[in-house]
């Protein structure tokens, strides 16, 4: 069974995106509300793929995702970066930083769902 | 699920409180630009908000609100960026964006449209990018020149984080790393207590959990500082010599390349000056429309969302006021005591019932604040269980009754984990194959049952299912093969101590491991989590017809009633959603059965454990009439022998302290009148201590 984690603090947003990705099958989906929240969390559920929002209190997604590629132990980790039109600079970086896609909201349900399952098949399992 | 259009409550909720957040911060800014200089925390602030709208807004197919909350966070990006003025100007259009957002969002929610941006969103819209048109767009100078720091940290800075950097350099500020490493469970905590610190002195730029791997269990932090002060200052500041404070370099560079970079400069740059605004026929359309502006000031949202932990407190003062009115209830049968139905006693007895009646209503109404319908929890059960009967190749439906019934908040959250897994072994284990099915004469489809029911103080949820049924034989096979339990024992327990092997750690009947339930937890995890929840979990089942998992849940964990006991002259409390009955205890009543002392109460032979052995009390020899408390936590129950019984009281449960949490067959502590504090029994713990110990002290003897 593979695991999503959604990192976003907006919860409507997290929420509707836990349920359009938690419709693929064999897919379990954890929701977490910041950054901190995702670092404790990490090491325990060891998440295949993380959808990532850039702008967050506290923890930005940027520096998670850096803690994420750094860290040997999420080799297999896919990142997906969700982040806004304005922000292509922020979004330059998190590619740079190793995201492995990226999605500008707003988004289609599909173009999530597709982007999603692309990364699990790409995944180390 | 498809794309969700229009206003749920949901949204209309989170929109709401995003508004009221920028009113509050453009507020703010107002005063603080007048006084001189916005801080830059608030203009993140506010990009942030306008960020989040814009992000729920467009995907919730509210084009309109989506679209000035594009324009408005590129507008406040460009501030915090020290790319756009703020100023008063720049203030008042934002005023303007915030007065229509709460227009568009009450059409919104009366299902008024509302996701066409119409004439005056484009007014609103074209201000901001008049606003946004008198910046300095002057190209900023590589932080690579500026300063020295690796390039593994200035790579990982957002835009903003690297303006601020930036901006505290061109101020002359001095820069700092603090190196620290908190615990896993508890760094947010750290993080915080450091962030007060250094708000006082400076600010904090970014913080950055290091990858580098310290002590197991712990994360490393590296937080970035500006501030005016010296190392040693700062050293004092935060007054905790485990955090490393280390001094930034600067590189040597021309300071004016720079210097136009910085927000809201004590000058205005002359192009502010030169464009006029929109003419003041825009800047006062509002008032053209009174309605909008009402209905702009109004907050939509009917319901209001609250810190848990405020209720919590509240639930605490009404737990206080509860041992308040324990007091006049004492003084009220003294005063009768001592100068027999006089009318003044009559009235004070009186009193004191409406006192109390009100008070239970007080502590109801709270109760029903923190309550919800386990509705949601259901129905997310029952598409996580359609998608892995779907992946397991089985033909299950699943049903559900009851999702009506509510629940403290904090305990339905806890519950999906559990649960889950429940069902999960119901599908994997329980329901045969649709072929296997069929030639057992059920039919082809299985039947899962999630059904929840409150029982008083309680709710029972169960999981269901009409599959295979525990193979008593092969558990009870596994049970001794593990170790779990003896072969002369094996061939005594009853049915519901087989059941209850499978709750134990170590315990998996299945040998070969499947996709879902091998996935490292058994249904011992499952139960310490119930455990933890005040809750129990038991089995029943059916070889060839299907497996019942019921889990007793209290409605909350906030305030019980208890009984009130005293052992070896100490005082405990039991919580009286686990007590059946008590009774007085005579020596003869007290058999020894396999070494075990046991009671029969009507009929059944009830395991009798003194609490003085439980707590190690021994000291005291058991007085000659005590007290049987006859406890039961799901099926099971055991006579706790006490040495006297005091009363009933409700109580609030608080913690204890990190020294005696690990202790077992406590659950925390209370307090009851006249300061005294007492410790309140956990009658879950001492069950499992129970039954764990029956297997292994046959080994010992």
């Amino acid at each position: 069974m593979a695991k999503l984690m959604v990192v976003e603090d907006s919860a409507a947003m997290r929420s509707l995106i836990a349920s359009i990705v938690g419709d693929i099958d064999g897919v379990e989906v954890v929701e977490v509300g910041n950054g901190f929240d995702a670092l404790k969390r990490l090491p325990r559920d060891h998440a295949d793929v993380i959808i990532l929002d850039i702008n967050m209190p506290g923890i930005n997604g940027l520096e998670l995702l850096s803690f994420v590629r750094k860290n040997p132990v999420f080799a297999n980790t896919r990142v997906l970066m969700v982040t806004t039109e304005g922000s292509a600079e922020d979004r330059r970086r998190a590619m740079a930083l190793g995201a492995d896609a990226y999605l500008i909201k707003p988004f289609e349900p599909k173009e999530l769902l597709t982007t999603v399952q692309q990364l699990l098949s790409q995944g180390g399992k | 699920m498809g794309k969700p259009t229009g206003a749920t409550p949901e949204f209309v909720a989170e929109a709401q409180e995003i508004v009221d957040g920028l009113n509050r911060d453009l507020i703010a800014a107002e005063t603080e630009s007048r006084a001189g200089e916005v801080p830059p925390q608030r203009i993140n602030s506010l990009f942030r908000n306008a960020h989040s709208l814009k992000g729920i807004s467009g995907m919730f197919g509210l084009d309109a609100v989506s679209h000035l909350a594009h324009e408005m966070e590129s507008v406040l990006d460009g501030m915090r960026l020290g790319k756009v003025l703020t100023d008063p100007t720049a203030l008042d259009v934002l005023f303007s964006c915030v007065e229509r957002f709460g227009v568009l969002i009450a059409a919104a929610e009366a299902g008024e449209g509302g996701q066409e941006a119409d004439e005056a969103v484009e007014q609103v819209v074209d201000r901001l990018k008049q606003v946004a048109g008198r910046g300095s767009a002057q190209r900023p100078m590589g932080l690579r020149d500026m300063v020295e720091l690796a390039d593994d940290v200035l790579s990982v800075l957002t835009e903003y984080e690297e303006h601020r950097l930036r901006d505290n350099l061109t101020r002359g500020r001095n820069l700092y790393v603090l190196r620290t490493a908190f615990e896993l469970s508890n760094f947010d905590v750290g993080l915080a207590e450091i962030d007060g610190a250094i708000q006082k002195i400076g600010e904090v730029i970014t913080k950055l959990p290091s990858s580098k791997p310290g002590e197991p269990g712990t994360l490393a932090f590296d937080i970035i500082i500006g501030t005016d002060r010296s190392e040693a200052e700062v050293n004092a500041a935060i007054g905790d010599e485990r955090v490393k404070v280390a001094a930034v370099a600067r590189r040597n560079a021309p300071k004016t390349a720079v210097a136009s970079a910085s927000p809201a400069p004590a000058t205005p740059s002359s192009s502010a000056h030169e464009e006029p605004l929109a003419d003041d026929g825009v800047v006062h359309d509002v008032t053209k429309d009174a309605a909008d502006e009402v209905a702009a000031l109004k907050s939509v949202s009917r319901t209001v969302r609250v810190d848990i932990r405020r209720l919590d407190r509240l639930m605490n003062l009404v737990g206080e006021l509860g041992l308040t009115k324990m007091a006049f209830e004492r003084l009220s049968s003294d005063i009768r005591r001592q100068q027999g139905f006089t009318e003044l006693a009559a009235e004070l007895h009186k009193e004191n019932r409406n006192f109390e009646r009100r008070l239970a209503e007080l502590q109801a109404g709270i109760m029903e604040v923190r309550m919800v319908p386990l509705t949601n929890l259901f129905e997310r059960m029952v598409r996580i269980g359609r998608k892995m009967s779907r992946e397991l190749g089985r033909e299950v439906r699943i049903e559900t009754t009851g999702e009506n019934t509510e629940l403290d908040k904090l305990i339905v959250e806890d519950l999906a984990d559990p649960l889950m897994h429940l069902i999960r072994n119901s599908i994997d284990h329980g329901i045969e194959d649709p072929d296997v099915r069929s030639k057992a004469g059920k039919d082809r489809e299985g039947v899962v049952r999630l059904s929840a029911a409150a029982r008083g103080n309680h709710v029972v949820v169960e999981v269901s299912d009409d599959g295979r049924g525990v193979d008593i034989d092969k558990t009870l096979k596994v049970a001794v093969e593990r170790g779990l339990v003896t072969q002369e024992r094996a061939q005594e327990l009853t049915r519901r101590e087989i059941f209850n092997l499978l709750f134990l750690p170590g315990f998996s009947t299945r040998v070969e491991v499947s996709e879902y339930s091998g996935r490292g937890v058994g249904l011992d995890v499952v139960k310490t989590k119930i455990s933890q929840l005040s809750g129990a979990i038991e089995v029943d089942s059916a070889e060839g017809r299907g497996t019942r998992v019921g889990v007793t849940l209290p409605i909350t964990l906030a305030i019980i009633p208890a009984l009130i006991v005293m052992v070896a002259r100490r005082t405990y409390a039991i919580p009286l959603n686990n007590v059946q009955e008590t009774l007085a205890l005579e020596k003869g009543a007290v058999k020894t059965i396999e070494r075990r002392e046991v009671i029969s109460v009507r009929g059944t032979t009830v395991p009798l454990t003194d609490l003085r052995n439980v707590f190690a009390l021994g000291q005291l020899e058991r007085p000659p009439v005590c007290y049987a408390v006859i406890a039961g936590v799901g099926q099971s129950r055991v006579a706790l022998v006490v040495d006297e019984l005091v009363g009933q009281q409700d109580i609030v449960i608080k913690a204890l302290g990190r020294r005696l949490r690990g202790v077992p067959g406590i659950a925390g502590a209370a307090e009851l009148g006249n300061q005294q504090t007492i410790l309140v029994i956990d009658v879950v713990q001492i069950f499992n201590e129970l039954s764990q110990n029956q297997g292994r002290t046959e080994e010992v003897v």
